[in-house]
């Protein structure tokens, strides 16, 4: 008996990620099967590399963050737009309300959103300009895919008063075809995400927006009660301010899009404050649904209904706010199946003096808020979340939760609270402990987790191809950081490109499900993730001790799916839909 | 104005005008709840579209709640910011109301701007003939601006509506303006002390200048120097004498004379002869001139010429000196030999009363009533003794009397503690707010006001008394605690927890914070550090409830699914219909599928309590999964409203008192 066992645990050593259980748990969470060592067996370790790599940039800072327009923009996308096999970065620069409503003849300078180019080694070159999607005005954030179908991530950058799509040659530079694409939208715009909505072959465009505001005559700093946090005068905002409806772009499959929203239930009447933005396959029927962070109001989800149209079921399905019922401050948005149970959980960054919300997935059913359960919580009441994404940092085969933090009011620091953290804020780093919780890791003093700055934007992927996942910080009183994933003794991984047909050759919308031995993980092909931002749109996965993957199938946008058998680890895998 | 304040302020002016009024006579009756229903209703103007109500509405809102910020800070002494106060309350009225102009110009007089607040008052004083508060005003400020000519025309028109107002502020003149020190001591324009009368935002009002006090009776002279002294310390009686005497002597005069509002304006123009004869006059004023030695001569002659009043005091010179036995002495010689020894039976009784021989002290008290009306603190005296003998309704007449005779505070204090005692916390109430009227700084009385306020559940009517008394005293532990409790009450949670965190720093053994922070820090999501502080709570009162069901909140949060069970089955088997609990056990159920149990319990949880947001949430989740369409709906519709409660009320008003601030910018009212 006593050999059994041993040969069980060997067993489940040499593969990490174990088989789910159908034990139900006193939380209603089915219980994974506890692993041999949860701890992990090698520390995460990120390193700041940004020094040398010649990425400089550094958005424009405003000391007093008199509005809350200064306060909310720092997209950051991971995106291979040359195809040269290196993920290049890209950053959406804001503007400053001085500098913005600045006289011609005061020549400040406006808003110079950068795109850096890989060339391997983790060294960095800025070609914005010459690539042409510098000029975005106020820029606040971003999403990419490629729109037109030729094969280049595309890319859409939303703004304070209008929105870009710059749309990939191929040829190293970008066109601005908002205007003839009907895009431009309007009004403080946030979050978006392109999907394929009604799976006709092209992307559709979701962009939420946030308050309605003129430039030329914002509320004033610390005016009245609204405008005043715990006693000291702050920026106005968002409560108290007029919010704006949600924009839903249809594409009409001939590089034209109409804005649907109202007509297909997307419209957001209600005008709550969208910031945060993200599709996924929420019920598991295939079809691309939409969640909406609503800062200080309540979170919306939408499900696809299968002809165009959708229905808000957020309250129904527990995901619009917080166990207690309370409308949270949410930021950002990380899906993922942090159980590998097959269902995609979502974790919702919130405004201090809440707590970061865990709706964990019951099979599509319905979510409930595991936000303590999992252990992620507790240290989250005293920050203000940003971005963040769900990673498997390590590549033990189980997604861990990276997320960045910086309050909003510079004037926090005049007073000390127990219940928030001051204006900077350090970043925090989940490892998952595979039995549902997770433990934060936690750096030294000099550790890029232990910078506290404040943060706003994130991207996630492998900028070195060396098969562990690297970090993009976007800050908003700071130069950028780029973190370089060096956790010695990470797992065999695997990374997977999907090329689709048609006018999606991204494959936006796609899941991808691999099986090694029992375990199955999936991973949802995203337009449009964590805050305002965009991870590489390539796939990772990482895989313990295993060097094979037993079986990989694709459910490509268009319902259909295709498998693939016995590949080997530690590749970037190229898979083309049929 | 610090947040903290004018949320408090805001909220209790929300409560006020929701209809909750200053006191609710059923303490059973949640204030809360209560708010919230009022508060709900108070917006249904909105809701039901008629904006122009609703702008009144807030329109007065807005008006009182800078005319409340204007008496308090009046009350603290801040007379710049209860100036600025007052002119946003004038201005945020359509028509301006008359109360607030008032007291905007007497805090302008008091400023020393003459000009605007006289012909504001002379404006309304011509409309309002009738008026002798308002008529007061301006003839305080045509004196203090010296315009004599009208001022003789204004002080005939008191004297026809109020003589003895009319004969005050003649004193007034003559004696100058009158700088507030505390409670009834003044300044006067020497900048010597000064006694008056009356209380409030705008301090003392001169009813007579006190003798000098600083005479060379020894201890009265600690009675010099209350310039810019705190209040608690000015209220303080002088040091005693470190022989071992009582200085009851040096406590009485001042305390008589000051506080003698009701008796003063009967008596001489001095407004001092009912208890100092002509006797102690003219010994005083000879003490005045600095002829000490005159004075005492003729003191003792009056006495070997068998004066009775030179007797009486001459035993209370012996007695504040501690010659104990010469003062018995000649205080018995006294009483034998006045017609009518009022002042020296008292005199007598104090100082039985001060070393412990109660029954001839109460043989003495008692005459003395018999001759006339005792002083204050003998009838203070007498009615501590009736309550100590269990005669309570004696006790009860004596302190009433005292409150018609002096208002005195004191009074009124044991007034409510009596009527705490019997279980009428409305009563006990009306009492405290009246001695809070009289002695708005009074420590004692705050504190009073605001356990029993928080001890009975109005909430609003707390903040008012609890407010500054944080704000005064923010290093005191116990304060601390009553703004959290205040927060907590009124549904800021955040500000309660850092309230309460503040307590419990300041006194770590604060076993009372513990549960009201426990559940604040719930409330907040900070559940590991609110399990601690209920954990705590809970070793001392191992039996409460309401922790042990707060506490498994904060295990069934994080995960502590057994110990969090086995909790609430234990408050359940005590209290079936326990609200928190049910919402626990909902959740525990809820997590272990068993669907139509945590529906139960959700349903008693939301029985328990009508207006929880979080009970109607969860129902109306287990309802959607157990495809209860209609429940669900229902209880997410209910859930929905509960949420407007008076969060988003309270934060409603504030977003209209913006939009108002920045329409009175643009559009200025007179």
């Amino acid at each position: 008996m006593r050999a059994r066992l041993l040969l069980l645990l060997l067993l489940s050593w040499a593969w990490s990620p174990p088989a789910p259980s159908a034990a139900q748990t006193e939380t209603g969470v089915s219980e994974p099967t506890p692993k041999v060592d949860p701890k992990p067996r090698s520390t995460p370790v990120f390193v700041d590399v940004t020094a040398g790599s010649g990425i400089d940039f550094k958005g424009p800072r405003s000391e007093e963050k008199k509005y809350i327009l200064e306060s909310v923009s720092g997209g950051v996308a991971l995106l291979d737009y040359d195809l040269d096999g290196l993920v290049d970065i890209y950053f959406v620069d804001s503007l400053t309300v001085d500098r913005a409503t600045a006289k011609a003849s005061d020549a400040k300078p406006g808003a110079r959103s950068r795109l850096y180019r890989n060339q391997g080694g983790l060294k960095f070159k800025e070609v914005g300009r010459a690539a042409g999607v510098d000029a975005t005005g106020w820029g606040v954030g971003v999403c990419a895919a490629d729109v037109d179908g030729n094969g280049y991530s595309d890319l859409y950058v939303t703004g304070v008063e209008s929105n870009k799509l710059f749309l990939n040659q191929g040829d190293g530079s970008f066109r601005d075809a908002t205007g003839k694409a009907g895009v431009t939208g309007g009004g403080w715009s946030t979050g978006c995400g392109f999907a394929d909505v009604d799976r006709d072959g092209d992307l559709d465009l979701f962009v939420a927006r946030y308050l309605d505001l003129d430039l030329h005559d914002l509320p004033e700093f610390g005016r009245g009660e609204l405008c005043k946090y715990r006693d000291i005068p702050v920026q106005c905002g968002p409560r108290g301010l007029k919010g704006l409806g949600d924009l839903f772009f249809r594409n009409r499959g001939d590089g034209t899009f109409e804005e649907v929203g109202s007509k297909v239930g997307l419209g957001d009447e209600e005008a709550m404050f969208g910031l945060g933005v993200t599709w996924l396959d929420a019920d598991g029927d295939g079809w691309q649904d939409l969640y909406v962070a609503n800062d200080t109001t309540p979170n919306f989800l939408y499900l696809n209904k299968k002809d165009g149209t959708f229905e808000e079921m957020s309250y129904l399905l527990g995901v619009a706010v917080s166990e207690d019922g309370k409308e949270q401050g949410s930021m950002g948005i990380a899906v993922g199946d942090y159980r590998n149970e097959g269902w995609l959980s979502l974790f919702v960054t919130n405004f201090s003096e809440e707590y970061n919300t865990f709706y964990h997935n019951h099979e599509g059913a319905f979510f409930s808020d595991a936000s303590f359960r999992t252990k992620t919580a507790a240290v989250s009441v005293r920050y203000v979340g940003w971005g963040t994404s769900f990673l498997d940092v390590d590549n033990d085969g189980w997604l861990d939760l990276f997320l960045v933090n910086g309050h909003v009011y510079p004037q926090i620091d005049q007073i000390q609270l127990e219940a928030s953290a001051p204006y900077r804020q350090r970043r925090m780093l989940f490892h998952n402990r595979g039995d549902g919780t997770f433990e934060e890791v936690v750096g030294g003093p000099k550790h890029p987790l232990s910078l506290e700055t404040v943060s706003r934007g994130t991207a996630v992927g492998d900028l070195d191809n060396d098969g562990r996942l690297d970090v993009v910080i976007s800050d908003l009183d700071g130069a950028a950081q780029v973190l370089r994933n060096e956790t010695r003794g990470a797992g065999h991984w695997l990374q997977i490109d999907l090329e689709g047909k048609g006018l999606n050759r991204e494959a936006v919308g796609a899941l991808i499900k691999i099986r090694v031995a029992k375990t199955t993980m999936i991973r949802p092909v995203r337009s449009g993730t964590g805050y305002l931002s965009q991870d590489d749109l390539r796939q990772h996965f990482g895989l313990g001790a295993a060097k094979r993957v037993d079986e990989i199938e694709v459910l490509w946008p268009d319902g259909s799916a295709s498998k693939r058998k016995n590949v080997d680890a530690d590749q970037i895998l190229t898979i083309r839909q049929p | 104005m610090k947040r903290t304040a004018r949320s408090i302020l805001l909220l209790v002016l929300v409560g006020c005008l929701s209809g909750i009024g200053p006191i609710r006579a059923d303490p059973q009756d949640s204030p809360t709840k209560a708010l919230e229903w009022q508060l709900v209703e108070a917006e249904s103007a909105l809701d039901q579209g008629e904006p122009r109500i609703a702008e009144s509405y807030y329109r007065g809102a807005l008006r009182e709640l800078w005319a409340l910020r204007g008496e308090l800070a009046a009350g603290a002494g801040d007379l710049e910011t209860a100036e600025q106060a007052l002119l946003k309350a004038r201005a945020a009225s359509a028509v301006g109301v008359d109360s607030v102009r008032i007291e905007l110009a007497e805090i302008q007089l008091h400023l020393g701007k003459l000009d605007e607040p006289l012909k504001e008052l002379r404006l309304l004083a011509h409309q309002r003939t009738e008026d002798p508060e308002l008529l007061e005003s301006f003839i305080r400020g045509l004196i203090q601006a010296e315009k004599t000519d009208e001022l003789s025309v204004e002080l005939e028109q008191m004297a026809r509506l109020d003589p003895d107002r009319a004969h005050a502020l003649r004193q007034l003149d003559a004696g100058g303006a009158l700088r507030p020190i505390s409670g009834n001591l003044g300044l006067d324009a020497d900048g010597q002390p000064v006694a008056g009368a009356g209380h409030g935002a705008l301090g003392p009002r001169l009813i007579a200048t006190l003798h000098r006090v600083e005479h060379n009776l020894g201890v009265l002279q600690a009675w010099t120097g209350f310039e810019n002294t705190p209040v608690a310390e000015a209220d303080a009686p002088p040091p005693r004498p470190t022989d071992g005497a009582e200085p009851f002597g040096t406590v009485e005069l001042r305390a008589d004379v000051g506080s003698e509002r009701v008796a003063l304006p009967t008596m001489d123009p001095v407004g001092l002869t009912p208890l100092f004869p002509d006797t102690f006059l003219e010994i005083f004023v000879a003490l005045d001139a600095g002829d000490t030695a005159t004075a005492l001569a003729d003191l003792e002659r009056r006495v070997d010429e068998g004066d009775a009043d030179a007797m009486t005091l001459s035993g209370w010179i012996a007695a504040s000196e501690g010659r104990a036995a010469d003062a018995e002495r000649t205080l018995l010689e006294a009483v034998a030999s006045h017609p009518k020894p009022l002042l020296a039976r008292q005199v007598l009784a104090r100082m039985y009363w001060h070393t412990d021989r109660r029954a001839a002290a109460k043989e003495h008290v008692l005459q003395a009533a018999e001759l006339g009306a005792l002083d204050r603190d003998l009838s203070l005296w007498l009615a501590d003794v009736e309550i100590a003998d269990g005669r309570i309704p004696a006790a009860n007449r004596q302190l009433r009397s005292l409150d018609r005779r002096f208002e005195s505070v004191e009074a009124l204090v044991r007034l409510a503690d009596i009527f705490v005692g019997l279980n009428n916390s409305k009563a006990a109430m009306d009492y405290l707010e009246k001695a809070r009227g009289l002695a708005p700084s009074s420590e004692e009385v705050l504190v009073l006001h605001a356990e029993l306020a928080l001890d009975i559940g109005v909430i609003p009517v707390a903040a008012a008394s609890v407010e500054p008394l944080a704000r005064m005293r923010p290093d005191v532990a116990r304060y601390q605690l009553y703004l959290g409790r205040v927060w907590a009450g009124l549904g800021k949670m955040g500000e309660a927890s850092e309230a309460l965190l503040r307590s419990v720093a300041l006194d770590p053994e604060l076993k009372e914070a513990f549960l009201p922070l426990g559940l604040a820090l719930n409330h907040e999501s900070r559940f590991e550090q609110a399990g601690d502080y209920l954990r705590r709570y809970l070793e001392s009162f191992p039996d409460d409830l309401e922790a042990t069901a707060g506490l498994a909140e904060a295990e069934q949060r994080l995960g502590e699914s057994e110990s969090a069970e086995s909790r609430v089955r234990w408050v359940l088997e005590r209290d079936p219909e326990h609200g928190r609990a049910n919402l626990v056990l909902g959740l525990l159920l809820l997590g272990r599928e068993e669907l139509t149990e945590a529906r139960t319990a959700f349903e008693r949880a939301v029985s328990a309590d009508p207006l929880s947001a979080k009970a109607h949430y969860q129902l109306s989740l287990v309802c959607t999964r157990l495809r209860d369409r209609a429940c669900a709906s229902e209880h997410l519709k209910k859930y929905k409203n509960a949420l407007k409660g008076p969060e988003s009320t309270f934060q409603t008003m504030e977003s209209k008192a913006v939009e108002l601030e920045l329409q009175k910018q643009e559009d200025p009212r007179p």
